[in-house]
């Protein structure tokens, strides 16, 4: 068991069954008691049927797995593409949902601005932020990404699981596109937190598990090894994304 | 002493892993690492890659040790580059990498790969995944070992990442249960849930050794994976240092 030094939140985590895999933790109460074990005290969740079978149906069965606890906070899986943006926007509203993840490759179209462009215009107006997977199963072109970003600045976006496969891409595009923000979850390589801080800041950086797939303690004992100072670590893992997600500290 | 059973020297900067020894040093001396495994799988032509190895090794000798890479793909080459290796380049030990090979573990063509680690007492670390979709999973596949496993008892096959993923991880350990000289070694990017903890039930406390894959990764977070694993501190020390230098004859 790992005791962090810090309040942590958990920008990066799935909650429920997948269809092709028995994962080793799918229910609350596990995600629960994982957190607990490691420190965790919020998490972002998103339910992976909504990346794979139906985005609404998936984000309802989100809400219901998650019944209320306020430890964790419920991320809408969005088809920008094919969604009906009335009943999204009003489920959003209504769920108090305060950011969104697209997996424009999974759902089989281009993350363009003239298909993206109304979505964003409203995440705008309503202070949400969009999450976007990287890693081995990538989900967005690094043109598309940097076009269709450049052109919302006032969105913040998550490139979520970035791996060292994806360096050579968001090495130069996070120093190009300053509101992409950067969860850690899989980013591995030596003294990455420390270069990153030393590219762009210590505020667009973001403690995420990527739970179940990945054990959540052993990054929390790396980032308490490296060098931080206690503000830079509380940024990290709480006030920067508290900030995201206009949440109270 | 901790040692880290996985590294390699050097890597492409687009991956970007730290591509000089003096950040090598750094990330390992921050991780608490004393000496590293590093190894050479970028040249076809293993001597240039064994050479290149021994000289980065010479400048640094207390904390590096050399490990000899060999190709199937030139297979003529192999036992004369290994022995060259081992008595003229001090190297401890033999990586191969059967990805870059389009034939499974169990051709023949690896065969005097074995049999000359066999006649040393030296130690094989071998990429394994086991269900991979990233890697053709007939390279690497951790049962094609127990053949030689059984046929070459005084020679140590580690298996590198332990096959990664879940599947891997239960081929490595399957195979570990057939051969006590089929070991486990523990670095990935893909850091599953108890991962260390099935490790140490499946196959032993003695067989798990810690690797970070450095300079490709930090070795603090492999560190952290035993770290905070639910195992015993006796476990820990076994998988950080002593199961390593057992295999290396420290």
């Amino acid at each position: 068991m790992f005791n962090p030094d810090t309040m942590v939140l958990d920008c990066n985590a799935a909650l429920g069954r997948r269809y092709n895999e028995r994962v080793a933790a799918d229910t609350r109460e596990d995600l629960l008691r994982a957190m607990s074990e490691a420190g965790i005290s919020r998490a972002v969740v998103y339910n992976p049927y909504s990346e794979v079978w139906g985005t609404m149906e998936g984000n309802e069965l989100l809400l219901e797995e998650i019944a209320g606890n306020t430890c964790l906070l419920p991320q809408f899986v969005v088809d920008f593409a094919t969604d009906d943006f009335e009943e999204v926007s009003r489920r959003v509203r209504q769920a108090g949902i305060r950011s969104l993840r697209v997996f424009p490759k999974t759902h089989r179209y281009p993350f363009v601005h003239w298909i993206a462009d109304p979505w964003l215009d409203w995440m705008a107006r309503e202070g949400l932020a969009l999450w976007i997977r990287m890693g081995y199963k990538f989900e967005v072109e690094a043109r598309d990404l940097y076009e269709t970003a450049t052109r919302h600045p006032d969105v913040p976006i998550v490139l979520a699981g970035s791996h060292y496969s994806n360096y050579s891409i968001v090495w130069p595009i996070l120093k190009a596109v300053k509101n992409l923000v950067f969860d850690l979850s899989r980013f591995d390589i030596p003294n990455g937190v420390e270069r990153l801080i030393r590219h762009i800041g210590v505020g667009r950086l973001l403690y995420g598990s990527d739970y179940p797939q990945v054990d959540p303690e052993p990054y929390l004992y790396f980032l308490h090894r490296c060098g931080l100072r206690p503000d830079e670590l509380r940024a990290i893992c709480h006030d920067n994304l508290c900030r995201l997600l206009h949440l109270e500290g | 002493m901790i040692i880290d059973f996985h590294a390699h020297y050097p890597l492409g900067k687009n991956l970007g892993g730290v591509t000089r020894a003096d950040e090598m040093l750094r990330a390992m001396d921050m991780a608490g690492v004393d000496k590293a495994c590093v190894n050479n799988i970028f040249h076809s032509r293993a001597s240039k890659a064994n050479d290149c190895m021994a000289e980065f090794v010479r400048a640094h000798p207390d904390r590096f040790i050399g490990i000899l890479y060999v190709t199937p793909i030139y297979p003529e080459e192999i036992e004369v580059e290994m022995a060259r290796a081992v008595d003229e380049l001090g190297m401890r030990g033999i990586k191969i990498y059967p990805p870059y090979y389009s034939r499974t573990i169990e051709d023949p063509v690896w065969e005097p790969v074995f049999a000359f680690a066999h006649a040393r007492k030296l130690s094989i670390l071998s990429h394994t995944d086991g269900d991979n979709p990233m890697v053709n999973p007939n390279n690497g596949e951790p049962q094609m070992f127990v053949r030689w496993a059984e046929k070459y008892p005084d020679a140590n096959f580690v298996m590198g990442h332990s096959g990664n993923v879940a599947a891997g991880r239960q081929s490595c350990i399957n195979a570990a249960k057939r051969c006590p000289n089929i070991y486990t070694e523990i670095c990935s990017s893909w850091r599953e849930i108890n991962s260390i903890e099935e490790l140490v039930t499946g196959v032993g406390e003695d067989r798990v050794l810690f690797g970070s894959d450095i300079p490709l990764m930090d070795p603090r977070i492999q560190m952290g994976r035993v770290i905070t694993a639910d195992i015993s501190e006796t476990a820990k020390k076994k998988i950080l240092g002593e199961n390593a230098a057992r295999l290396l004859h420290l």
